[in-house]
Formats: C-alpha cells, structure tokens, sequence
C-alpha cells in the first residue's frame, strides 16, 4: 500500500494519544455477554450439528484434500517434521479438526502445491463417484 | 473447540465457522467475534455518546443484528472487507438512533449528542488533545478515529460510512489540517 500524503498523515505521538484517549473509557458488560451468548445459543440450536449445508460440501472436501497435499509437501521439504504433521494435527491440538484445515490453507503458499492440490481433489472427488 | 485455538484463528475463518460449523463450532466461532470486537463496539458507541447504559444497548443491538447474519441453514454473511467495516456503521447507527429516543423522551432541544467524554473529567495529559478533538465537526473527528486509532484503509472508511473514497480523502486532509491547526502543531 503506498503511504498516505503528509497532509493526511499526524505525528505519532498525537497518534498514540488519540488511541490511548479512545480507549480510556472501560465498560465492563458481563448482563450483555451473558445474553449475547445466551442469544448465539438459541439462534444456533436450530442448526442440525452435523449436517454441513450443501454448497458448503465440496469446499470441505477441497480443503481437507488440500490439507492432505500440503502436509504431504512440507513433509517432503522439511524431512525432520515432527509425526503429528503427517497426521495432519496441523496446530498440534491433538485433534484433527477444521481449524487444521484453516491452519494449512494459512501454511500453503509453496509454489507448484497448487496443482498438486487440484490433482488430489480431482482424485478425491473421482472416488466420490462424481465428475469434478 | 477452546477458546484459545479460535482466538487464532482469522474473522474470515470464525465467519466461515459461524456460517457452516456444526452448532457448538458455530456458537464458539460467534462467541470469539464477540470477545474479541467487544470493547471496540462499546467504544465507537461512546464515541457518539456519553451514555454507557446507550452503549451496552448498542453492543447487544450490534451482535444481535450479526447473529441473525448467520441462517441456521448456513450459508449466510459474505465477508468482503474487514468485519469492523460491517460492524462500525451498525453500531454508530444504533447509537445515533437510540440518543435520539431518548432526548425525544427528555424533550431536550440539544441537535448534537456528545462525542466524546467530557474533557473536565479526562486525565489532564489529555485535556488539550480531548479539547481539540471536541471543537473538530462530528465528520471530521469521526475519520480521524477510523483512520488513526481503528486503523482502517481509505476504501474501509468509505465502505463503513457509505461514502465515495475521495470523500474520505478530502475530509481526512480537513480533518487533520484543522486538528493540527487546534494543537499547534505545523
């Protein structure tokens, strides 16, 4: 991102003060924390809990596949890599759940992992018994 | 899922989370965006407001109006900027609307709600930046906020106030030349 103009620009200090000014005021809610939470609960208590919705299918699918690509690619560049990557606890949990997947798709950014991953969900989807 | 494993994760992620998780992700994905835009919503309330109980109403109001972004059949918010551009306006809004209830309610004739606390009763090491602040015209002294303690990109601010971005610019360069001009400073 280019920098801003001078003219839009304040000196730190003015800046600083302004942030710290900001947030000088503490409101403690724990009533609307409360009922907030409360509201989240109801709201999502009407969601099936494992059904994912079907739109949402294939891009589980593709992310998992691509979790798959990328660990087995970090594996192979970096030999020593500890035995819970290949099982794909990719923040080291203990469990292998979505926020692994979130984890990768962070990690994967190695150039040519790409088409590996597009191979393995063509692979993935194929087995499926369904054309990508 | 624990708190501190969705604590890492991105708003996108928690987002994605609220919108197709099973249901107990779902509600800890939430419960994240709520802890961690908490605070920032009851400041940019108070911004617009002297009133904490206003405020703690507007945070409510503000994650209420988010919940109901997520259908219980997932598939609902579409993140396309930072999610403090979608909740900064809603929350501003709500402040807005609810100040002005409640002077209807008073029947004062005051047109402008308070925008900042009081400059008697801030630490004096702020007293002149808080003064200057108050004498800036509500416009201006809204994009400086956003810009210099939220943070946000000149396409954020446009997008929060629903203005085009050389409006931003324009009032940003006002806005700085006039509180440069109160402080002093050249």
């Amino acid at each position: 991102m280019n920098p801003e103009p001078e003219s839009i620009e304040l000196p730190r200090d003015i800046v600083e003060r302004l942030e710290r000014l900001d947030k000088s005021v503490a409101v403690l809610t724990p009533a609307v924390d409360r009922r907030v939470s409360d509201a989240a609960a109801a709201h999502f208590a009407q969601r099936p809990d494992r059904v994912q919705p079907t739109s949402r299918r294939w891009a589980v699918v593709g992310t998992l596949a691509a979790s798959l690509v990328a660990a087995a690619f970090l594996v192979r560049i970096q030999p020593g890599m500890e035995a819970t990557m290949l099982a794909n606890d990719v923040d080291g949990s203990g469990v292998v759940d979505i926020l692994d997947a979130f984890a990768l798709a962070r990690m994967d950014e190695a150039p040519g992992a790409q088409a590996e991953i597009d191979a393995l969900i063509g692979e993935i989807v194929a087995l499926n018994g369904t054309s990508p | 899922m624990s708190n501190r494993r969705l604590d890492k994760l991105s708003d996108a992620e928690l987002v994605a989370l609220c919108n197709s998780g099973r249901r107990q992700d779902a509600v800890d994905a939430f419960d994240s965006i709520y802890r961690r835009h908490r605070d920032y919503v009851t400041r940019v309330s108070l911004r617009f407001c002297s009133d904490r109980e206003i405020a703690a109403d507007v945070l409510q109001e503000t994650f209420i109006y988010l919940l109901r972004k997520f259908p219980p059949s997932g598939d609902g918010l579409v993140l396309t900027a930072k999610l403090r551009s979608l909740l900064y306006p809603v929350a501003r809004n709500l402040t807005l609307t609810a100040v002005k209830k409640r002077q209807r309610s008073e029947h004062t004739a005051d047109d402008e709600p308070d925008h900042l606390p009081d400059p008697r009763t801030i630490d004096p090491e702020y007293e002149n930046l808080a003064k200057a602040m108050t004498g800036l015209s509500s416009r201006h002294r809204e994009v400086l906020l956003l810009r210099f303690v939220d943070g946000m990109r000149m396409n954020e601010i446009a997008e929060a106030l629903d203005i085009p971005t050389g409006t931003v610019k324009s009032r940003l360069h006002f806005a700085v030349g006039a509180l440069r001009n109160k402080l002093d400073i050249t």
